[in-house]
């Protein structure tokens, strides 16, 4: 008797979490945080883009769970139009220049740039890494730059960085952290301080019908939580104070 | 330690502080001087001025807040100028963040870390203020020069004309003339790496 109520509680929990189990929590996140969602938790279902894209995707009705996004701009537009939780900011990054180790270019620094004549890779406009970057050229009073140099425009920021490790440009300008992940190939030249425009990262629960909130917002909480700082910390992520 | 006459604000201003203004106003032009009030719609790389005139004003902010808050380094009439300088710069940020909007500095976005050493004697004190307010007044002066909106060019030039007369307020303190002559116009490379060394972006990976 007690053999076969402990058979049939087990078939019952089986049957229960097999469904759970085969129903990943779907997270949409930025290409910069490509390496770091995986490493700090294998289980969700993961898809890496432009931070804009994504967004586009989740307003279309992807069925996101989770959104990360590598500006506060993307994020903030979804909780406005209802489409997702108020965010929180996760994490913290600057923009960097990269450079090829060969440094064909003779690149060194953002303000070799200026005699032109080089191959630069950056994001396009509407992608976070993209904005950033002509923000920062504004604030240094060096968008001419673009005119002067042959300039790639890319659609995420991981593809600027493969463009300069793999010697396609002779600079590009990335996240502090997608410098660490080609460092074996490339060298970061920093960029000033007080031109940084401030690179948060925020984090929400996408708001549609069947959404795994459950899910999302354990997922939220490890990304918050210690783990989730100890691995961003660990990828060369700045923190925001606990908030 | 040989301390300077003191200085108010009034005395400054009676003692014609506003050659170094006059100046200014000199070097901008009639053109510039009878501008219609155009509101500022930066073009291009204008937000290059007010984006460092917004950190820079918040450092030196910082300073005299700093200097205000040292003890025995000023007398009484000294911290009433430091005091009016302190509010000056707090309007120049409020005014230049209105223009920049969605790219203001806000006072969490960096954080200043000025050298004790700076503060360790009255004259050390007024050298470094004078220092910041002369990277402030450069980079101004570059700005009314090359601003391309017409708008941004008045604002840039108001906020030199104030940064202007609280370096000849410092410049007087330290015992020089009021009108020594304007600094020579900065751009924002040189500017920055100067500023650069005053700040830190609280959070910021990898020492950045």
């Amino acid at each position: 008797m007690r053999r076969t109520t402990l058979a049939a509680l087990l078939a019952g929990a089986v049957a229960l979490a097999a469904p759970a189990a085969a129903q990943a929590v779907n997270v949409y996140a930025a290409t910069s945080l490509t390496n770091v969602f995986p490493a700090l938790d294998k289980s969700p279902r993961y898809s890496f883009g432009g931070s804009n894209t994504l967004q586009l995707q989740i307003e279309r009705g992807a069925p996101a769970d989770v959104f990360a996004s590598a500006s506060p701009h993307e994020a903030q537009t979804l909780f406005r139009e209802g489409l997702c939780t108020r965010p929180v900011t996760f994490a913290i990054n600057r923009l960097v220049l990269l450079i090829p180790n060969a440094n064909p270019g003779n690149v060194t620094s953002v303000y070799s740039l200026r005699t032109g004549g080089r191959r630069i890779s950056i994001g396009q406009a509407g992608v976070p890494i993209g904005a950033y970057t002509r923000q920062l050229l504004k604030r240094m009073r060096l968008s001419s730059i673009l005119s002067s140099n042959r300039v790639s425009q890319q659609s995420n920021v991981g593809q600027v960085s493969s463009q300069v490790a793999l010697g396609s440009a002779d600079a590009g300008f990335v996240y502090y952290t997608d410098g660490l992940a080609v460092k074996d190939r490339t060298k970061m030249l920093s960029l000033p301080k007080w031109a940084q425009p401030p690179v948060r990262y925020l984090i929400c629960t996408v708001k549609r019908a069947g959404v795994d909130t459950a899910g999302a917002k354990a997922f939220i909480d490890k990304v918050t939580g210690r783990a989730g700082r100890g691995a961003l910390k660990a990828y060369g992520f700045g923190l925001p104070p606990r908030g | 330690m040989h301390r300077q006459p003191a200085l108010s604000r009034g005395a400054f201003l009676r003692a014609g502080a506003g050659a170094l203004g006059g100046t200014v106003v000199g070097v901008l032009g009639a053109g510039a001087a009878v501008a219609a009030p155009t509101p500022p719609a930066p073009q291009g790389d204008d937000l290059g001025f007010l984006a460092f005139g917004a950190v820079a004003e918040r450092a030196s902010l910082t300073f005299y807040r700093t200097a205000l808050k040292t003890p025995g380094l000023f007398n009484a009439a000294e911290r009433r100028t430091l005091d009016d300088a302190r509010k000056a710069k707090r309007t120049n940020v409020t005014k230049i963040n209105a223009v920049l909007g969605e790219d203001a500095v806000g006072s969490k976005d960096f954080a200043f870390e000025l050298p004790k050493s700076a503060f360790a004697t009255r004259a050390k004190a007024v050298d470094f203020g004078a220092g910041l307010e002369a990277l402030l007044v450069g980079v101004y002066l570059d700005g009314a020069a090359y601003a391309a909106d017409p708008g941004t060019r008045l604002l840039v030039s108001r906020m030199l004309t104030v940064d202007g007369q609280l370096l000849s307020a410092l410049r007087m303190m330290a015992g020089g003339p009021a009108a020594a002559g304007l600094p020579n116009p900065l751009g924002t490379e040189q500017a920055g790496a100067a500023l650069d060394k005053l700040l830190t972006v609280p959070g910021s990976p990898g020492g950045g």
